[in-house]
């Protein structure tokens, strides 16, 4: 229906989530009809962060920098270093606040049905990090899923074999929630892992 | 195609789109299926929960073509929670399903199997799952027709009898060997009081174990061919 460079376009838009054809062909419009100097900004970041944008090289997350920003910051806690599966667990809990330690970035959780083992995951990087004996305390922010604990579980064991503390986040019942709607397994989690007053 | 309150198991759930699960289950009246469950990853989708391995639930779906759509999903019974090398365990029988089962191919058997599998596993309590592992593989194998007899001889059908070696081929069975030689030296043998322990589940005596182990091996690898199950990698 639209000239060719157009049509690339919109087809190179729905590579984003959530993004369809119709909704990828109302942005293409916007841009090109009323907001051309946005359309510039956009390519030129795009084209600067898929140059610039890599991987830290102590924990894993997203970063221009050879060392992210968390990772350099002197005023965090080096002993206390917290495993989550992505970098956007990374932002939940800076958001929430709270931890002062660093982020150890799995890039994923081990699934050997996807063909994600240890070695995908960053293991070796991990266990030389703990071998530096910098760290004292592992807490494993992986996902509350099957997948997730197998892995909370994995490195635990590789963690307690280096002499390294080992903690689990907790999981129960929502703050906020009411108990009746909260699913059976949480339920039993949470009583399970009650906590003395 | 309306499939209303059937029992299932999840095997595997992928990601799909932004807010929805492709998930693989195991039921006993069409085998494994795959089901999109929309919606479900979205922030506080009562589902979700439900939708992990391991966790004996009811499900309803519906849809024509081969992939349906999950209509309700409720939790069949308590919650077992498996932990440690049971999870391990647990993920290897599910790669070893979604490996060797092929979709809507119904089997009550195989799912009495895992069922039964799975509450042994989250009873297991720090012990090994090895014994537990070993028994669903030979039934599973039984079940798909590649079931191989511990008692008997491959040609003659005679009692395998205890003090005799014997060599195993994955496509006939146990074939007595007259080698005179000692079986350490020779570690493609077994010994026949070894199978028949196996045959009876027995596993008390450690070096059964280690034979069941290898045996399962060579049973599985013609079906798994070159790609090996990546869960193993857990266990190492």
């Amino acid at each position: 229906m639209f000239s060719p460079l157009i049509d690339d376009l919109i087809s190179a838009l729905r590579c984003l989530p959530g993004v369809g054809p119709k909704s990828a062909q109302r942005m293409v419009l916007h841009l090109l009809e009323h907001n051309r100097e946005g359309a510039a900004r956009l390519a030129r970041s795009l084209d600067k962060a898929i140059e610039g944008v890599g991987r830290c090289q102590r924990c894993r997350t997203l970063t221009e920098q050879t060392v992210c920003g968390i990772c350099e910051n002197p005023r965090r806690d080096g002993s206390v270093l917290c495993v989550v599966e992505t970098p956007a667990d990374v932002v939940a809990i800076e958001q929430a606040g709270g931890y002062q330690g660093k982020y150890f970035v799995l890039l994923g959780r081990l699934s050997p049905i996807d063909g994600i083992g240890p070695e995908e995951i960053g293991m070796d990087h991990l266990v030389n990090q703990l071998k530096t004996g910098e760290v004292n305390e592992v807490i494993l922010a992986t996902n509350p899923t099957m997948e997730g604990e197998t892995t909370a579980f994995y490195i635990s064991e590789r963690a307690k074999e280096l002499g390294v503390a080992v903690s689990r986040i907790a999981h129960g019942v929502p703050l906020g929630g009411e108990l009746e709607f909260v699913d059976g397994g949480t339920l039993a989690h949470a009583f399970s892992s009650r906590k003395a007053l | 195609m309306r499939i209303e309150f059937q029992p299932a198991y999840v095997l595997h759930t992928r990601p799909y789109r932004d807010t929805s699960l492709l998930v693989d289950l195991l039921t006993p009246d069409y085998g494994r299926i795959g089901a999109v469950a929309k919606g479900v990853r979205r922030g506080k989708s009562q589902r979700r929960p439900l939708l992990n391995p391991f966790i004996a639930v009811l499900v309803s779906l519906a849809g024509k073509s081969n992939l349906k759509t999950l209509t309700a999903v409720e939790a069949d019974g308590p919650s077992l929670r498996l932990a440690g090398l049971a999870l391990y365990s647990g993920f290897y029988v599910n790669e070893l399903l979604v490996r060797l089962l092929g979709e809507q191919d119904p089997n009550p058997d195989i799912f009495d199997d895992y069922r039964w599998t799975m509450q042994a596993l989250s009873a297991l309590d720090g012990g090994t799952p090895e014994p537990l592992l070993r028994q669903f593989e030979w039934r599973l194998l039984d079940h798909l027709g590649y079931g191989i007899s511990f008692t008997q001889e491959a040609d003659t059908g005679d009692a395998i009898s205890p003090e005799c070696l014997y060599r195993f081929d994955p496509e006939a069975g146990f074939i007595p060997t007259y080698s005179s030689r000692n079986p350490i030296e020779t570690p493609k043998l077994f010994i026949g009081a070894d199978l028949l322990a196996c045959a009876e589940a027995d596993f008390t005596q450690p070096q059964v174990l280690a034979v069941a182990k290898r045996l399962s091996r060579q049973m599985l690898h013609p079906l798994l061919g070159s790609k090996p199950l990546k869960s193993r990698d857990l266990f190492k």
